[in-house]
């Protein structure tokens, strides 16, 4: 059934980000603003032992604490005590052992935070240490100690395509190196915080910062024993997330407080704690050896990439197939051997984090092109436009590329800059050289070979008004907005006429989980499959009502007209009034799951995402090679974004990214049971921030929502290699480890300095 | 948790020295709270007191008083970085006080705080060692006044006792015809503790040979001090690469002298002589 | 109830333009007690110890954390916290200048940017980009990357667009 004409233009403009003007004023509630009668706090002993049992807990001191409410310990936890998005590893209160610094011991309650910690600090734990383990191949040797049962093999994925060994053997040139990344942390500004209580219904109300509102639901559910109907998830403003806030932090705590105590339970981590208990980006090793001829083009890879997951899963897995399947980057490869092996060990836990392993994948398949690209006498954008993927390639999955395959858009994109920078870059001072790099990226947009759906509805109320119910949790990046702009556009609505209410499990049904730069492409087909739904009602009606042709109706403002007597239409109101009479429903629900197939385990082989996002960004840096510090100058970013819903968004999107790509590059780095906090864990300020010129790429996607696919992990994947490949360019010689802190940048500037210091000794 | 104690300011000086008089041993000085907030709020700090100095106006001046600069403790560094005195006659004061933390620790932070707390890597520490800088303590009980090389004795350690209180610093202004530098190694570009620093002041007389020189480094030695083997290297010589590069091997020997060879070592042994290097090379080469 | 060992300080000072008198404890800092005592919340904690800015408030027009200053010391003071910057439903300069610009993602660090965005003006009404850079350096921001935010700032300046142009 052909569906009317729309007028709206909600597609492609730059409409004002919802809930901005409160954020502005600061009235915006956050989670730890909350505030209501009779509010007590929640805070949680934890562990400062990486691996050891616990032997005796003795909680009795804390009892006269005035204000004292409860200390409350695994025994007390109704339900199943057993979470985790993925694996099901991680125990709201440890039971036994300790398996990191930071694992929960138990939980206290008080009328204040004071007196929470101070109740806090007089329980007695006596534990028993066990031999720790750091180091993810070291714990997967026989003689390591085991941290859980099943053993310390998170999991495996091996991609193979063609005879990577013959092609190398035969390959004119072969370069082979190994990078490593460090610990990440998130560093969202709002500290994880939520706040709990049992309302008038007996149901378990959780208001909380979260990226993840209904598998929230489920395990706070499954901890306390509850039916899912019991548990209400409510999503406040969330203040940033990066992954970190899909898993549960402090939802199951305030729950269970909540249940416990029966009275209204809040918790707010202070910086610390979110350092210390909240996962991390996985560092991962990288041994990467690939081939190439002399015509340019990529023979073969062999890469083994080793992460530690830390002490639990998370989404560790994910990070596996993840990592593994992205490793031979935006190129055709023909012969290709990957293998992921990721461990348990006795570090803090790695989980989600913008990108999934991706940026350390780029870090490592860049290096190698410009390797190559050396060893061939090719520039480094050239390299990349010969092997670049284009339509009809076969992936390293063998899925085979129909549509929308950017890349070679975006290096078109960059290529004046590089140019031009290419011939800027002479050297400003003695002693400090500039450098230009370029990075190229693919992301798969969704989970990896797996379902991972998205519902929404989208009613016309008897008002005429059109809300919009979706469980996507909007934790800044804005999809609340971009939802309804798609809303708008498939109902000829102005998007300020959409009402919304977002990520209430209450009120919305899933969206899956905000994470892997999902929800544009596949909540926006959601929300675009009931819409669409509605509008054919609404045409339907309105061809009755007008008496008219439904193919001679459009949809403009609230309103159907008809095209051949624009004078004539019926109002959405009445439209409305009538159906509501006749019993016609007028909420529809939106589903869509993009079309993969799961990866052989064998072979990897498999159509892993429905679709791909593109990126190359050439970043010019200076280096100094008196101090090792590195200033990026300048990041031109072309992003092929299938078609830009919201351009405004997909900008701030590209210079959130660089920020982030910038920091992983040059300054973050965890080091467990050093770093605590923000004084001793930097992330780029503006005084950092290049200029970055953001280029938008459109191809659209067919199967996108107007042609969408997504951006928000995208945006940081190509910076950091980009700074490396610069920094390369800068000192004739490379860094192999990230962050490329002063130390490491120093000592690869070495002979730059030396050569530079012999003329200055020489004399004139 | 928190450190709990009881909070005083005093409405003058005189007030404030009866006060740590009787009290002195149960007392904290608190001016721009910057660093000692954060052992408030760890619960490192203890005492029964928190003296609030930061608004006597006894401790707020920045004048020139008997030839030389005199700074109150609780100036801000904003203020120092901005004030046209201090930019006239410690311009590399001021360039340090400027490259503190950012806007909001700047607003807060004090000299007198910056002195007190004697953190190696304090910026304002090295440029007044160039200075050759006195610190002006005061108690009920008198008066007496240290260079900043003796006041500081370690790593956050200093000779101040109970029921004393710094006044002010005292600097040697500038002199016309000095040149001077700052340089910082951080890990970013702004709110970072320096990595280490350098403040140097340069004479070059008519015929082009140094006549004076004056560095300090920060973060390399336990206290601060006046790095005179490099000094010593540079005066009576035209500037020159190879005689900055020489003087720059001076302090890195000098560093590994005090403090011996750590893992740090690898790093800063380089990076100081780059970063003195650096500071020469802006001194008296427009082209480094 | 804890508070009987205590004592409290009676302070004094001007909120957003209008005279405010409490007791607070002497150890908590400014910033607890505009949050918990006053419940004016949108000031922010982002980190307690100085390093994120998501707390900045003006004092006497200056900015500073918060989360850095004793709260007895607000006594006498002139102090603007975000929920004194708009007049009414007309947002500020600076905040219409963030909102033109797309400049507010997640919002946690905004009103601490917005403040010091306010005090940077306040002393100097014409910076150049890297004057604005700088004086935001202390706001610490992990969602817009700063581009939008320093952009919508030199726009309100009034200085020209410097972007484009690789700056030395
Ligand atoms: C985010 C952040 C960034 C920072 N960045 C830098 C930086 O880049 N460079 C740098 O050098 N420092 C930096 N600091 C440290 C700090 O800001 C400075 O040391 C500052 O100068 C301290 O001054 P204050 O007035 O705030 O000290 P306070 O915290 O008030 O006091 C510090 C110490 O000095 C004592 N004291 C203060 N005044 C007196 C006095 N008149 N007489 C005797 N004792 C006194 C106090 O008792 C206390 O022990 C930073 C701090 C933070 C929180
Ligand atoms: S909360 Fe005050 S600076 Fe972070
Ligand atoms: S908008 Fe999220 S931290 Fe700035």
């Amino acid at each position: 059934m052909s569906l009317g004409v729309v007028r709206s233009q909600a597609i492609g403009t730059s409409i004002e980000r919802r809930g901005t003007r409160a954020r502005l004023r600061g009235d915006t509630h956050f989670a730890a603003d909350l505030n209501i009668a009779g509010v007590v706090t929640a805070v949680v002993l934890r562990s400062d032992r990486p691996h050891a049992l616990i032997r005796e807990f003795d909680p009795a001191a804390a009892k006269s604490t005035p204000g004292y409410l409860g200390v409350f310990t695994w025994r007390d936890i109704p339900g199943r005590n057993r979470f985790g998005i993925i694996n099901k590893d991680q125990e709201l209160l440890v039971e036994r052992k300790v398996r990191c610094v930071g694992d929960p011991v138990a939980l206290v309650v008080a009328e204040t935070e004071e007196a929470a910690q101070r109740a806090l600090s007089k329980i007695r734990v006596v534990y028993e240490d066990l031999p720790a383990v750091f180091d993810p191949e070291e714990a997967l040797t026989d003689a390591a100690p085991r941290i859980h049962e099943k053993g310390n093999l998170l999991g495996r994925r091996v991609v193979r395509r063609g005879s990577p060994e013959e092609a190398l053997k035969h390959s004119d040139v072969v370069v082979e190196r190994t990078y490593t990344t460090s610990f990440v942390e998130h560093a969202y500004l709002e500290p994880d915080a939520g706040l709990a209580y049992i309302d008038h219904n007996d149901i378990l109300v959780v208001h909380a910062s979260t990226q993840n509102p209904h598998y929230d639901q489920k395990d706070v559910a499954d901890l306390l024993g509850l039916p899912e109907d019991r548990v209400r998830i409510i999503q406040e403003a969330t203040g940033g997330g990066f992954g970190s806030k899909l898993d549960l932090n402090v939802q199951g705590f305030v729950g269970l407080a909540a249940f416990l105590v029966q009275r209204p339970v809040r918790m707010v981590y202070s910086r610390e704690e979110a350092f210390l208990a909240t996962a991390k980006r996985h560092p991962l090793k990288i041994r990467y050896k690939s081939g190439a001829n002399r015509d340019g083009r990529l023979t073969a890879v062999d890469v083994t990439i080793i992460g530690d997951t830390g002490a639990y899963a998370s989404y560790g897995l994910a990070v596996t197939s993840r990592a593994a399947v992205h490793a031979t980057g935006p190129y055709e490869v023909p012969n290709v051997s990957v293998e992921a092996i990721f461990a348990y060990t006795n570090n803090p836990m790695a989980g989600a984090m913008r990108g999934f392993g991706v940026p350390q994948m780029a870090f490592a398949h860049e290096s190698q092109m410009d390797l190559l690209a050396a060893e061939l006498g090719l520039s480094p954008l050239e390299i990349r436009r010969r092997n670049a993927l284009r339509i009809g390639s076969q992936t390293a999955t063998g899925q085979y590329l129909t549509a929308s395959v950017g890349i070679g858009a975006t290096l078109d994109a960059v290529a004046s800059r590089w140019e031009e920078a290419r011939v800027e870059k002479q050297s400003t001072r003695a002693f400090v050289r500039r450098g230009v790099g370029i990075a190229s990226m693919i992301y798969g947009i969704g989970n990896t070979g797996m379902q991972n759906p998205s519902t929404a509805q989208v009613e016309l109320g008897r008002d005429g008004f059109v809300t919009l119910y979706s469980g996507a949790a909007d934790i800044g990046q804005g999809s609340s907005t971009v939802l309804v702009q798609i809303a708008a556009e498939a109902l000829g609505l102005k998007p300020d006429a959409i009402r919304s209410v977002i990520a209430d499990t209450a009120h919305t049904t899933s969206a899956g989980a905000t994470s892997a730069s999902r929800q544009t492409y596949i909540s926006g087909n959601a929300v675009l499959d009931a819409a669409t739904k509605l509008h054919n009602v609404i045409l339907t009606e309105a061809a009755m009502m007008l008496k008219a042709d439904r193919g001679d109706l459009e949809l403009r403002d609230g309103s159907v007209f008809l095209r051949s007597d624009p004078g004539k239409g019926v109002s959405f109101k009445d439209i409305a009034e009538r159906a509501s009479r006749t019993g016609l429903p007028l909420k529809w629900q939106g589903y869509f799951d993009p079309d993969t197939t799961p990866l052989d385990p064998e072979t990897g082989q498999g159509r892993p995402y429905a679709t791909y996002a593109f990126a190359t960004h050439v970043a010019e840096v200076e280096v100094d090679s008196l101090s090792g510090e590195v200033r990026v100058l300048k990041v031109t970013a072309a992003h092929d974004v299938g078609r830009a819903i919201n351009p405004l968004n997909v900008q701030g999107q590209i210079y959130s990214g660089v920020a982030m790509g910038l920091g992983l590059a040059l300054m973050e780095e965890f080091h467990p049971g050093v770093t605590e906090s923000l004084k001793d864990y930097h992330i780029a300020t503006a005084a950092d921030m290049p200029a970055v010129i953001p280029i938008i790429v459109e191809d659209p996607e067919p199967t996108g929502p107007f042609g969408a696919k997504g951006v928000g992990e995208p945006a940081l994947i190509p910076t950091a290699p980009a700074i490396a490949n610069a920094v390369a360019d800068a000192l004739s010689a490379r860094v192999y480890n990230l962050p490329m802190n002063l130390e490491r940048v120093l000592k690869a500037g070495i002979s730059v300095r030396s050569a530079e210091k012999e003329k200055s000794c020489q004399g004139y | 948790m928190r450190s709990r104690f009881r909070y005083y300011r005093p409405t003058s000086l005189s007030e404030a020295l009866d006060f740590l008089a009787l009290h002195g041993t149960d007392t904290a000085i608190v001016a721009g709270g910057t660093d000692l907030m954060i052992s408030a709020r760890s619960g490192d700090l203890q005492c029964k007191y928190v003296l609030d100095v930061s608004r006597l106006n006894e401790l707020r001046p920045v004048a020139m008083s008997d030839g030389l600069l005199a700074i109150g403790s609780a100036v801000t560094h904003a203020e120092i970085a901005a004030h046209p005195v201090t930019r006239d006659v410690a311009p590399v004061l001021a360039k340090a006080a400027s490259c503190v933390g950012s806007t909001q620790i700047r607003n807060m932070g004090t000299i007198g705080g910056n002195i007190a707390n004697a953190s190696p890597a304090a910026d304002t520490i090295p440029p007044l060692m160039v200075h050759n800088a006195k610190i002006v303590v005061k108690s009920a009980s008198g008066e007496r006044v240290e260079y900043l090389g003796d006041f500081v004795r370690g790593p956050y350690v200093t000779i101040l006792k109970p029921g004393e209180l710094i006044t002010h610093v005292l600097l040697e202004p500038m002199m016309s015809g000095y040149r001077h530098s700052f340089q910082r190694i951080a890990r970013r570009r702004a709110l970072s503790i320096a990595r280490m620093n350098v403040a140097a002041l340069g004479l070059v007389d008519g015929n082009g040979v140094i006549q004076d020189l004056r560095l300090s480094v920060g973060s390399v030695t336990p206290r601060p001090c006046r790095m005179t083997v490099a000094e010593d290297v540079l005066t009576s010589n035209k500037p020159d690469k190879k005689v900055f590069w020489e003087a720059a091997e001076k302090v890195s020997h000098e560093m590994v002298r005090w403090s011996g060879i750590r893992p740090t070592t690898e790093y800063k042994k380089p990076a100081v002589e780059g970063l003195v290097y650096r500071a020469l090379a802006d001194l008296f080469l427009s082209e480094g | 109830m804890q508070n009987s060992d205590i004592d409290l300080v009676n302070i004094q000072f001007q909120l957003n333009g209008k005279p405010i008198r409490l007791s607070v404890r002497p150890f908590d800092s400014a910033l607890a007690v505009i949050r918990d005592e006053i419940g004016l919340t949108g000031t922010k904690e982002g980190c307690g110890i100085g390093e994120c800015g998501a707390c900045t408030i003006l004092v006497d027009g200056k900015a500073i954390t918060a989360c850095l200053m004793l709260a007895p010391q607000l006594d006498g003071r002139e102090v603007q916290t975000i929920e004194g910057v708009a007049e009414g439903d007309t947002l500020h300069p600076v905040q219409q200048a963030l909102l033109a610009h797309g400049a507010v993602q997640c919002g946690f660090c905004t009103p601490g940017m917005v403040m010091s965005a306010k005090g940077l003006l306040e002393a100097n009404s014409h910076p150049t980009r890297e004057e604005i850079a700088d004086a935001l350096a202390g706001n610490l921001c992990r969602c817009t990357g700063y581009v939008q935010i320093v952009d919508a700032i030199e726009e309100l300046a009034g200085s020209p667009r410097a972007n484009e142009a690789v700056k030395r």
